[in-house]
C-alpha cells in the first residue's frame, strides 16, 4: 500500500541528508535515481525542484548545528565557527539524530569528539562536551526524589543514620578532566564564536567537574579532591551512610554532608 | 480500523502566544496575560526542571494546548511508541485542551530531520496518514488536531490539491485541523495557488485552532521564518478566515529574533481585534 510513499521519501531522504547539498546529490547519482528525482519532484522556471529541495536540504544540516551550537556554546567558542561547523557536520553524518526530540541530538557529541582529529589539536575536548552535555541533561531532568536538606536529615532518630540511603539528584553527573573547566567557563560568551577559535588552553593534572540543578538553575563547581569526587560517585550509585563513613572516614563525610545538603546535591532514596 | 474518536471540541478558548524560553521568566513571575499559551510538546518530554515547573505555573492559570513537532505521522517509517508513552505521560500531567502536531513526514529509517517535510497528496497517502491517525488517537484516547504546514516542493505524484487532501484526512480520521494562516500564504505563493480557495474549502466544524505568524521574503519564494510580527497579508487572511469560519481560538508564533513579552502579547491582543472587526464586518458563512 505504501510502495510508492516509501520510494518517495527514501528519495527524499537520501537527497536531503546528501553532505554537500542537492546539486552536488544529483552529479554523484546514478542515472535511474536523477531519472527518479526528475519523476518525483516538481518545481517552476523561476523555482525549480532542485532549487526547492534544497531549502529542505539547508534546513536539515542548519537546524540541527543550531542545537549543538547551543548546547555546546563553549566547545564552538574554543574551536572557532568555522571549526565547530565542521565538527558539527562531521558529527551529522555519522550520528543522525534518532529521538523525536532534537534537544537529545547531542547525547552521542562527547564519544563523538573523543574519535574526532579536533580532540586531537586540543586534548582533553571531549569532556568538556560530555561537561557541557551534563549541563544540557541537567536542566530538564526530573527528580525522582527532592534534594535533601539540612532540616529534614535533623529528624532522622540517631540510631537510623547508619542505615540512611543516599544518593545523588538524578540531575548530577560527575566528569574527569585536564581541561581548565572552571577558568574556560570565565570566558564563555555565546556571541564570541565569530571571532575564532581560543588559544588551545594548556592541561592541568586530572580533577572532576559536579554538574546538578538546584531548584531551576544549573551548577558546577570542581570537586575539591579525589576522595570527594569519589565518594560523589558512590553516592551516584546509591549508598547507606555507614558505607560512605567506612570508605573514607567519618569527619571528612559529615563535612561534605554538609555541604552537599547546601548544594542540594544529595537525597534520601525511598 | 476502530471507529475515528470525535473531533475536539471547538471550544473557542482565545487569543494566546507559543511559548517559548524567552518567557520563562514572565511565566516564573508576573504571569503570562493571555487567554491560553501553546506549548511544544517535546520541549517538555524529560519531565522535570525549569521547563515542566513552568509549564505547570502556566497551566494553573490558563488553558494549554500541546503542539507537537516529531510524530511524523505520514512518515512510513513505524511509529514510536516509546515517544507516544512519554507524550501520554506529559498529557496526564498537563491536561492540555487538546494535543495536535503537523500533517507531514519526518523520520526516515531511526532517523528524524525535525522537519517538517511534505507529504504527496494522493489516495495511498491518505489511506497511510489516516491509519496511522487511528493508532496514535487510540494510544492517546483523545483526537489529534493536525496542522497544515508550509511547503517548498510538490510532487508529481500528487492527484489533489493540498486543501483537499487535508479535508479527507480529517474527514475519514476524526480529527481536527490547525489551520496556520501564514503557511498557507507561504504555500500559495510558493505554488500559485488563491489562499482564499485553499481556507473555503475546509470544513468549518473541523477547524479548533489558527496559528499567525510571520514569513521572509526570499524573492523566488516566501519561507516560514516566524521572525517578527505578524505581517499584514496574514492579518487579512486571518479576518478571511474568521468570516468564513467564525471565531477561533488562535495562536501567535514568534521563534525567531524574539521581541518583548509586550511586543508578542500585543500581537495576541491584535488578534482579537481583528477577530471581533472581522465578525462586525461580516458574517460567518461556514
Amino acid at each position: 500500500m505504501t510502495t510508492s510513499l516509501a520510494r518517495l521519501q527514501a528519495l527524499f531522504w537520501r537527497a536531503i541528508t546528501h553532505p554537500s547539498g542537492i546539486a552536488a546529490f544529483l552529479r554523484d547519482a546514478d542515472d535511474a535515481t536523477r531519472e527518479a528525482f526528475a519523476e518525483a519532484f516538481a518545481g517552476t522556471p523561476q523555482f525549480d525542484a532542485r532549487a526547492r529541495m534544497e531549502v529542505y536540504a539547508d534546513a536539515y544540516f542548519w537546524r540541527l548545528h543550531d542545537v549543538l551550537l547551543d548546547h555546546f556554546g563553549l566547545l564552538a567558542q574554543l574551536l572557532g565557527r568555522d571549526r565547530f561547523r565542521n565538527l558539527a557536520t562531521d558529527y551529522v553524518l555519522a550520528c543522525p539524530s534518532t529521538d523525536p526530540d532534537i534537544r537529545r541530538f547531542g547525547a552521542r557529541l562527547p564519544g563523538f569528539v573523543a574519535g574526532h582529529p579536533e580532540a586531537a589539536r586540543v586534548p582533553g575536548l571531549e569532556t568538556l562536551a560530555a561537561i557541557e552535555w551534563a549541563m544540557v541533561r541537567a536542566l530538564d531532568a526530573e527528580h525522582a526524589h527532592a534534594p535533601a536538606s539540612r532540616a529534614r536529615l535533623a529528624q532522622v532518630p540517631l540510631p537510623q543514620w547508619p542505615a540512611l540511603q543516599l544518593r545523588l539528584v538524578d540531575s548530577a553527573s560527575l566528569v574527569d578532566t585536564t581541561l581548565p573547566f572552571l577558568a574556560l567557563w570565565q570566558q564563555h560568551d555565546r556571541d564570541a564564536i565569530a571571532a575564532g577559535p581560543l588559544p588551545v588552553p594548556a592541561t592541568q593534572p586530572r580533577h572532576t567537574i559536579v554538574i546538578w540543578r538546584e531548584r531551576l538553575s544549573v551548577m558546577h563547581r570542581g570537586c575539591d579532591d579525589d576522595d570527594e569526587a569519589a565518594a560523589l560517585r558512590q553516592l551516584g550509585e546509591g549508598c547507606s551512610f555507614e558505607a560512605l563513613c567506612e570508605r573514607h572516614g567519618a569527619q571528612p563525610v559529615v563535612l561534605w554532608m554538609q555541604r552537599w545538603l547546601d548544594d542540594a546535591l544529595v537525597c534520601v532514596a525511598g | 480500523m476502530a471507529t475515528p474518536e470525535p473531533p475536539a471540541a471547538r471550544q473557542h478558548l482565545g487569543h494566546g502566544v507559543g511559548l517559548r524560553v524567552p518567557h520563562f521568566e514572565q511565566a516564573l513571575g508576573p504571569g503570562l496575560d493571555v487567554d491560553l499559551v501553546e506549548a511544544i510538546s517535546e520541549n517538555f518530554l524529560p519531565g522535570g526542571g525549569r521547563p515542566m515547573a513552568v509549564l505547570q505555573r502556566v497551566r494553573a492559570t490558563m488553558p494549554v494546548v500541546l503542539h507537537g513537532v516529531s510524530l511524523a505521522i505520514g512518515s512510513v517509517a513505524p511509529l514510536r511508541h516509546d515517544y507516544l508513552d512519554r507524550l501520554a505521560t506529559l498529557i496526564e500531567r498537563i491536561e492540555p485542551a487538546w494535543v495536535g502536531d503537523h500533517l507531514c513526514w519526518g523520520a526516515h529509517g531511526h532517523h528524524h530531520s525535525h522537519d517538517l517535510l511534505p507529504l504527496p497528496y494522493t489516495e495511498e497517502a491518505i489511506e497511510h496518514v489516516v491509519q496511522r491517525i487511528d493508532a496514535v488517537q487510540t494510544r492517546l484516547r483523545r483526537a489529534l488536531v493536525l496542522e497544515n504546514v508550509s511547503s517548498y516542493v510538490g510532487y508529481r505524484h500528487s492527484t489533489m490539491p493540498e486543501w483537499e487532501f487535508l479535508r479527507e484526512v480529517v474527514l475519514r480520521s476524526g480529527a481536527s485541523i490547525l489551520l496556520d494562516v501564514n503557511n498557507v500564504i507561504v504555500s500559495a505563493v510558493n505554488f500559485g495557488f488563491e489562499p482564499q480557495r485553499y481556507v473555503d474549502a475546509l470544513p468549518s466544524d473541523r477547524i479548533v485552532q489558527l496559528h499567525l505568524a510571520n514569513h521572509a521574503d526570499r524573492g523566488h519564494f516566501r519561507f516560514d521564518s516566524h521572525e517578527g510580527p505578524v505581517p499584514e497579508a496574514v492579518w487579512q487572511l486571518h479576518a478571511h478566515v474568521v468570516r468564513r469560519h467564525g471565531p477561533i481560538t488562535t495562536i501567535v508564533e514568534w521563534d525567531n529574533g524574539l521581541g518583548s513579552w509586550t511586543q508578542l502579547r500585543e500581537q495576541a491582543d491584535r488578534a482579537r481585534a481583528n477577530e471581533a472587526a472581522a465578525l462586525a464586518h461580516g458574517s460567518a458563512t461556514p
